[in-house]
């Protein structure tokens, strides 16, 4: 019998992955002897585990190892931190709400924790596999999690439908990853990178499987026309689980699609046409239909996949000397205004289940001061108006654009934020106006501290953009 | 830090602190404004000393670069989060803080009773803050930080009577509001867009760099050859390409062709926030900008032709616009936008100072036309039209004194401020720049800005009462001192340039370098005919409005010229009909394609049409579909397959 080699593993490279994971694991054991109205232990256990792997990040090595599968560097540093922050808002989040909505299970934890691990696994993928590992090991939680809000039908609804198109948007990634191994020889992208064949029908087939690479990728972080499940899912979702998921799997998926992209390297060209298209049409089509909107959170589905679009134009421009510090830094900013946004719209809804429109936001600012300038802070931010962090992400990408070259692409995003404004003024218009008589609303300390965080960050962080670097570097 | 520098700092600092301390621990109308009108005034303060200290440094060493931390540094990107000081912004910050200072005064008793106060008091401290941070960045980025600042603090200020669904003449705020804010934004991308261009092609957007020499500024003259291709559209040199994207952002801030039309709109505001931010200081930030720019312009002659133009068609329709409504507030809101005409006008034959001479008189006189009027409509319980109002010199004497200073000064009546910087425009356009099309133009404008005040006062003021249901009263309290020390200022604010003596010529020399002109006869006697013009116009509107045609004044009726001249009128009255061609053009079009957009990527998920198929194909979903039908898989399938079959078909095709 043949031995099978193992490939030696550098245990600090996956650190953090390691904690995620094992503390999942660990935790649905420990999750049975928690009583049923005691789950805050759970969210609390979970919290740990994440505030845990953060603060390891600066301590694991960099490097590839795992037969290159995995690897890690000072900027998958700086996306782990992103995706870790997300998650442990996250969990402060839902521990309020769910257990404000009468849906709170201890399992909603830890599967926050496997998704994040998925998240992580995606953002230190070095090969085919380990991304498609990743964003499966992300998906299959966030479909279980989208539907956790049982027997909410919106939720099953949304989860289904999530699924649906998640296995539909699998089908083409796995379909692309054979077709490039079968053209390269080679699943390791920097592998890839060096057999990229130059003519014949394996080029052909190699970009092929890229294309459909991309598909793969592009669904999750809503790129039209991939996008079409996000705005159901996202209103069917718990609204404490939109905003996990509607952070972390678009950082992860498009760190993703930057790996793909570096990894074509020069030949990049290639296919930048076809990202051209995809991210105009990103942001026209989110930005436009976003108007017609009325409920609170498909508002936000289509304001994120214009946002999409945004990061994308970052992702050409980074192509070039640039570098990768604008769409990074997009998805920090992004980060931190949408978990603002879907903050306040969770804790608005309270124990209703009821989707949220416009016209609950009427008069929000004689029922809670606090939670209004917290939205506005996020409304303006989504709007990009400085000193807020979506200013200089809008203003970091258009610049990365227009010095890689692409002029134009760069006037059409800088009027294209300059319309998008009109939607987030109209809710920052019915906050500040009008009067209800709904009583006034108290806070829950989590919910506080989470929003309190994220608000202090989008201006902190617009301020001073290099403390994301110092904070993720802390203790290196 | 030197002392100086500490002054400097604390001039933006102390209204932040009032924004703050109200908008988060201050709470009761008393407090909130004296705390928001003591942050001002102590911001003007620094101001005096920050002048007082400059005007003690050498000319060569009269700029100060106060680095406050690194804002950015992201590869090529270098930018630090600084203050400047010079000349320019020197007398910038005396405007804002000044002015700013007796509007807040004026506002304790405005807004007393209003339902409101701690919101309005704060936002007005962070418009104070915003739009110094304007005039004091160093570079452009943080310049920009100032410009949406005080559109944000605009957008907030006009919307503050949400409540109300429309107020005079039949505007709603909030939707007033969003207007302005949006076109705004429009011009912001302009400027934004602006920046892209200087940092690409200069490395950086520092005005002057840390040591006065290495900002864009010094490194423009070797880059005005070099040419952007925008293919289709042809060539631009840098530099030009540079001005006209400033130009767009120039446009919609500073209220001009084409995008003046959320101006008028704006008085949906409460009318201090209309001699704050739409009179004496946000709109004239595009003129600052030119300004400040000015060395870009100067060897972007093409972009600086496109400035005269717009500048004085501008200054043409507004004054046309002014002459014809009815509204108080209108009649000067379109006499902003018709002054704003003639700096940018005058910014573009190359008279800088001129234009902050024309900038600065109109601060204060505009601001004093607007609080007076303010003050009218605050006697008179919200009545701002003025077909209702008529002999009020009685009712209100000192009200009346006040604007017919601000009157004389705003229609160019020697010895009043208004004259002097206005004919300082006139006579560079007829004398140096000698572009006569232009200076008869502008001229023109000027005899109809004389005439729309004359028509105004005798509107307002002359002959007796026509609505006696009114009870036109005069209770100043706070407001009163604003108004009569604006009106000293109206009165003298001539004397900071006088012909011959060039105050301010020389003291903006350092940042402008212009050459000192001599006065010769032919000024002189120019001056006296466009006085002597502008006195005869506004008299002939005096005697015809509070004369013959006075009979025909009557709530709701149109004004007697309406006969004579009809549709033109009407045109006029409409602002030429701009806003129109938006809705027509613009607004319904883009509405339409949202509704087209969304019927067909989203509303036909919802009415569930398709939802059949998929419940079938998918038979779990067959219990979910009578229940919540809300988008169909089978729908967002298509749609995906229809982008795969694209990529693809690129990636096999075009690879």
């Amino acid at each position: 019998m043949a031995q099978i080699a193992l490939p030696s593993i550098d245990y600090m490279v996956i650190l953090q992955i390691l904690i995620i994971f094992g503390s999942a694991t660990a935790l649905l054991l420990i999750d049975l002897f928690i009583p049923a109205n005691q789950k805050k232990i759970t969210a609390l256990l979970a919290l740990g585990a994440t505030i845990g792997a953060l603060v390891a990040g600066p301590y694991s090595n960099s490097g590839v190892t795992m037969a290159n599968a995995v690897a890690f560097g000072s900027s998958t540093l700086i996306v782990n931190s992103i995706i870790l922050f997300a998650t442990a808002i996250s969990i402060l989040f839902a521990s309020d709400a769910m257990h404000k909505q009468g849906i709170e299970r201890g399992e909603t934890y830890v599967l926050m924790l496997l998704a994040t691990g998925g998240m992580l696994l995606l953002a230190q993928g070095a090969s085919l596999i380990t991304l498609f590992l990743g964003l499966e090991l992300l998906s299959i939680a966030l479909y279980i999690l989208t539907a956790i809000a049982y027997p909410r039908i919106a939720s099953e609804e949304a989860g289904l439908k999530y699924l649906i198109i998640g296995a539909f948007g699998a089908g083409f990634l796995v379909f692309g990853i054979a077709l490039t191994f079968g053209a390269t020889g080679s699943l390791v992208l920097s592998e890839i990178a060096t057999r990229i064949p130059v003519t014949g029908i394996e080029r052909s087939l190699f970009f092929t499987g890229i294309g459909l690479m991309l598909v793969g990728f592009g669904y999750k972080v809503s790129l039209v026309p991939f996008h079409m499940w996000t705005p159901d899912v996202y209103q069917g979702a718990p609204t404490s689980i939109t905003s996990f998921m509607a952070v972390g799997s678009k950082v992860a998926g498009f760190i993703a699609i930057i790996a793909l992209v570096q990894m074509l390297g020069a030949e990049a060209q290639v296919i930048t046409p076809v990202l051209m298209g995809i991210a105009v049409l990103t942001m026209l089509v989110g930005s436009i239909v976003a108007i017609n909107q009325t409920s609170l959170k498909r508002m936000l589905a289509y304001s994120s996949i214009s946002h999409a679009g945004f990061v994308l134009l970052g992702v050409l421009g980074s192509t070039q000397a640039t570098g990768l510090r604008a769409p990074i830094f997009y998805l920090a900013a992004y980060t931190l205004t949408n978990l603002a946004a879907f903050g306040v719209i969770m804790v608005l809804e309270g124990s209703e289940e009821r989707d949220l429109t416009l016209a609950d936001l009427t008069g929000l600012w004689t029922r809670n001061p606090w939670l209004t300038g917290i939205m506005a802070l996020a409304l303006l931010s989504l709007a990009g108006v400085p000193p807020t962090v979506g200013f200089l992400g809008k203003f970091l990408v258009i610049s990365a654009v227009w010095q890689s070259g692409y002029m134009w692409m760069a006037i059409i995003a800088a009027f294209a934020s300059a319309f998008a404004a009109f939607f987030y003024v109209r809710a920052l218009l019915s906050m500040f106006s009008g009067t209800t008589d709904r009583p006034r609303m108290t806070l829950d300390a989590r919910s506080s501290l989470a929003l309190l965080i994220v608000a202090v960050g989008i201006i902190a962080v617009g301020l001073m953009p290099w403390s994301i670097n110092a904070i993720a570097l802390a203790g290196s | 830090m030197t002392q100086l520098s500490w002054f400097i700092a604390l001039i933006p600092a102390i209204p932040l602190l009032g924004f703050l301390l109200n908008a988060l621990f201050v709470k009761g109308e008393k407090a909130n404004g004296l705390i928001a009108s003591v942050a001002v005034a102590g911001a003007f303060g620094a101001a005096i000393a920050a002048v007082l200290g400059l005007n003690g440094l050498d000319e060569a060493s009269r700029q100060i670069s106060i680095p406050l931390w690194q804002w950015l540094a992201v590869g090529k990107l270098d930018v630090a989060f600084g203050l400047y000081y010079d000349p320019l912004t020197a007398v910038m910050t005396l405007l804002i803080t000044g002015v700013g200072t007796l509007i807040h005064i004026f506002s304790v008793t405005y807004m007393h009773g209003d339902a409101r106060p701690r919101r309005y008091f704060a936002y007005l401290n962070l418009f104070v803050f915003s739009m110094l941070m304007l005039v004091m960045s160093d570079n452009l980025l943080v310049l920009f930080l100032g410009w949406e600042g005080v559109g944000l603090c605009s957008f907030l200020l006009i919307g503050h009577w949400f409540e109300r669904k429309s107020v005079q003449p039949g505007i709603v705020p909030s939707e007033a509001a969003a207007k302005a804010f949006v076109v705004n934004r429009i011009g912001d991308a302009g400027l934004l867009l602006a920046m892209m261009l200087i940092l690409s092609r200069f490395g950086t957007l520092s005005f002057y760099g840390p040591d006065g020499n290495s900002g864009f500024f010094s490194k423009l003259s070797e880059a005005s050859f070099t040419m952007v291709n925008l293919g289709s559209l042809g060539t631009v040199s840098v530099v030009s390409g540079i001005a006209f994207l400033m130009i767009l952002a120039v446009v919609g801030k500073s209220a001009q062709l084409p995008l003046f039309v959320w101006l008028p709109d704006a008085m949906a505001g409460p009318t201090p926030v209309s001699a704050l931010i739409h009179a004496a200081t946000m709109v004239t930030a595009g003129v600052y900008l030119v300004v400040r720019n000015h060395m870009l312009f100067d060897l972007a002659p093409d972009a600086a032709t496109w400035l005269t133009i717009i500048g004085t068609m501008t200054a043409l329709i507004g004054a046309t616009a002014a002459l014809t409504q009815f509204d108080i507030k209108r009649v000067l809101a379109y006499s902003t936008i018709s002054q704003l005409g003639f700096m940018i006008a005058a910014t573009g034959m190359g008279a800088y100072t001129a234009a902050m001479y024309h900038l600065l008189t109109h601060g204060l006189f505009k601001a004093l036309l607007f609080l007076a009027a303010g003050a009218i409509i605050h006697g008179l319980h919200d009545v701002q039209d003025m077909r209702r109002m008529g002999g009020l010199a009685k009712s209100m004497p000192t009200i009346y004194r006040v604007y017919l200073v601000g009157a004389f000064a705003l229609a160019g009546i020697f010895p009043f401020a208004g004259f002097w910087s206005k004919d300082e425009i006139l006579v560079h356009g007829w004398f140096n720049a000698q572009s006569i099309t232009t200076t008869v133009v502008l001229l023109f404008s000027s005899l109809l800005t004389a005439f729309y005040m004359g028509r105004q006062i005798a509107l307002t003021f002359a002959g007796e009462a026509r609505d006696n249901e009114l009870h036109a009263h005069e209770h100043l309290g706070t407001m009163k001192w604003p108004l009569i020390l604006l009106a000293i200022g109206a009165v003298v604010g001539g004397l900071i340039n006088l012909p011959g003596l060039y105050t301010l010529h020389d003291w903006l020399r350092p940042v402008l370098h212009e050459p000192t002109e001599l006065y010769t006869v032919g000024m002189g006697v120019f001056a006296t005919i466009t006085t002597l013009l502008a006195a005869g116009s506004g008299y002939l509107a005096y005697r015809i409005y509070s004369g013959p045609a006075l009979a025909s004044i009557k709530s709701g009726a149109e004004d007697p010229a309406h006969y004579y001249l009809g549709d033109i009128w009407k045109g006029f009255e409409l602002g030429w009909g701009v806003d129109f061609v938006y809705q027509r053009f613009f607004v319904r079009p883009y509405r339409a394609l949202s509704e087209y957009v969304y019927e067909v990527f989203d509303v036909q998920a919802i009415d569930g049409i398709l939802v059949e198929g998929s419940a079938r194909s998918v038979g779990a979903l067959a219990r979910l579909k009578s229940q919540a039908q809300n988008g169909s898989v089978r729908t967002y399938a298509f749609v995906f397959l229809i982008g795969v079959v694209l990529v693809v078909g690129y990636m096999v095709f075009g690879a």
